[in-house]
């Protein structure tokens, strides 16, 4: 179930959820008093780490027609490959290094390693999906257009497809990123201009051919005789990528307890109301602390909804306080392991592609208990049972 | 050349409106920044003047008070936009967002900024410089 009213959802009063707002600026407040030099480090020893792994998977693969060299050069190079989508290039244009003034690590100058435009990215994600998180119709994240995510989302014949769809999108994700700012519904309902459309295609097809020029014929090239081995190994690195960030968005925000939204009442609210619409619509997973780099802090995805443009090195200090806001007001904080979330969504994907007649509804969290005192109004009448003490205070008498 | 949707900027008594004051219920006026176009400049990157993708160092246009708070009403730039924009519609009044022009126009120049939400219902967003470079009174 979606939905419509984030406030009364939570059961908050107008004075909680300001509050609430208060507390998460000064959060803010004080990661950006204190954001300097140790976060500049950790984004350049990630980019040297990333590209160190670079080029050892490369060169790894001139011998490539050895498996085990096959083998290694492939991990060192998807090990790369989700370095820099993840943790440099998806926290690079939120801008959260734009304050380090780095003619190269900046929201505007990174183009990443991957088939979809930066410039297309910056409005399909950074846009779309964290100003309307999660709004039905808005979100086009909420299954990329091709999946049916929620109970509210109609029921078609075509849903019935569903997990082969989304096995296709998770091996071939970064296809699915691609065309993403494309907007699948406006094209198959005839609503998208065909000229934007052309000049669109056109822009994923220059960056399509030049990662396919990097990938495909280059690198396995400068490999000379290994070259089909190096190509395969390219290959399989752009998979191996595919999925694991498929998993780890998927898993941002389809686990059960991430609400979604069915009205668009946006344009009016205030910065604790959006605060608390990102911390309902998002969910974290757990981990060590190379599982998170390796996902780009998102197990953090709360955090990184409230705070995009922060640096990501902070989420996990964050998470500490954004929890502790939750359980004072009694808000939802969704998190659990990787594999329970993700087995989530793979359940979720599964029921919704039956009718909804066919299946129950056991991913919607209900309303969470309202928190503080109740008013005199709003208490049960005395219980009018006698208790052992009072049985037995009159068997006395 | 952009190519994100809904990047048409019409032209209003005489003038073509900055990105950030098209309204695509009654097409905008100069003197009116659209908190919709001014989110979307900050999230997606682009230009609040020509909706192009914005370069560094980012561009903040707005009065000498803006200046002094570090805090901006009309969204990100880029600082040939910002100039051209003055020399533009600075005698017209009204224009980029401020119902009258401030004595001086002051261009601001930052690595970064953050998108500041509105603490009211149906207040106005705001930008905050983060990483200053430099400003630049413009006449």
């Amino acid at each position: 179930m979606a939905y419509s009213d984030v406030r009364e959802y939570t059961h908050l009063t107008d004075d909680e959820v300001e509050a609430i707002g208060r507390e998460l600026d000064e959060i803010r407040a004080e990661v950006e008093a204190s954001r300097g030099q140790a976060d500049r480090d950790y984004v350049l020893r990630v980019i040297a780490l990333q590209r160190r792994l670079a080029v050892a998977g490369r060169i790894t693969l001139f011998a490539s027609m050895f498996p085990p060299a096959w083998l290694l050069g492939t991990a060192l190079l998807s090990s790369a490959k989700i370095l820099e989508n993840m943790e440099i290039g998806h926290n690079t244009m939120h801008g959260q290094w734009d304050w380090m003034n780095d003619p190269e690590v900046h929201s505007s100058n990174w183009e990443w390693d991957t088939t979809q435009p930066a410039e297309q990215w910056k409005h399909s994600h950074n846009y779309i999906h964290h100003q309307f998180t999660n709004v039905l119709g808005h979100d086009n994240d909420v299954g990329y257009g091709i999946l049916r995510m929620s109970r509210d989302q109609k029921w078609t014949p075509y849903n019935l497809g569903q997990p082969v769809y989304n096995a296709l999108l998770a091996l071939f994700f970064e296809w699915g990123v691609a065309l993403h700012d494309l907007d699948i519904e406006a094209i198959r309902t005839g609503k998208k201009d065909p000229k934007l459309l052309k000049k669109q295609l056109k822009q994923i097809g220059d960056k399509v051919g030049k990662q396919a020029l990097k990938d495909y014929l280059v690198y396995p090239a400068l490999t000379g005789p290994a070259f089909f081995h190096t190509l395969s190994a390219n290959f399989t690195s752009n998979i191996v990528r595919n999925v694991w960030a498929y998993m780890i968005i998927f898993c941002g925000h389809f686990p059960d307890g991430a609400v979604h939204f069915s009205e668009e009442e946006l344009e009016d609210e205030t910065r604790a109301e959006w605060y608390l619409r990102q911390m309902l619509g998002s969910a974290n997973f757990e981990g060590g602390k190379l599982l998170h780099l390796m996902s780009g802090q998102l197990g953090y995805q709360i955090e990184h909804h409230l705070f995009p443009d922060l640096p990501s090195n902070r989420y996990a200090e964050v998470s500490v306080k954004v929890k502790d806001i939750c359980e004072r007001y009694g808000i939802p904080y969704t998190t659990g392991p990787l594999h329970r979330q993700y087995g989530q969504v793979i359940r979720t994907i599964m029921k919704l592609s039956l009718p909804n007649r066919r299946t129950k509804d056991d991913a919607t969290p209900p309303p969470p208990a309202r928190k503080g005192r109740l008013s005199d109004e709003e208490r049960p009448g005395r219980r009018s049972e006698l208790g052992r003490w009072t049985n037995a205070a009159a068997s006395v008498v | 050349m952009s190519v994100i949707e809904g990047l048409e900027r019409p032209v209003v008594d005489g003038a073509r409106l900055p990105f950030a004051c098209v309204d695509d219920a009654d097409g905008g006026r100069h003197d009116t920044v659209v908190k919709a176009r001014a989110i979307r400049c900050a999230l997606s990157r682009i230009c609040g003047v020509c909706a192009e993708v914005l370069t560094r160092p980012v561009a903040f246009l707005g009065s000498g008070e803006e200046a002094s708070a570090g805090e901006f009403l009309f969204p990100p730039c880029h600082a040939t936009c910002a100039e051209e924009a003055v020399r533009q519609h600075a005698p017209r009044g009204s224009v980029l967002g401020h119902a009258q022009a401030p004595p001086e126009w002051v261009v601001v120049t930052t690595a970064g900024f953050d998108l500041v939400r509105p603490t009211r219902r149906g207040g106005p967003v705001s930008f905050r410089p983060n990483s200053v470079i430099g400003s630049t009174v413009v006449s």
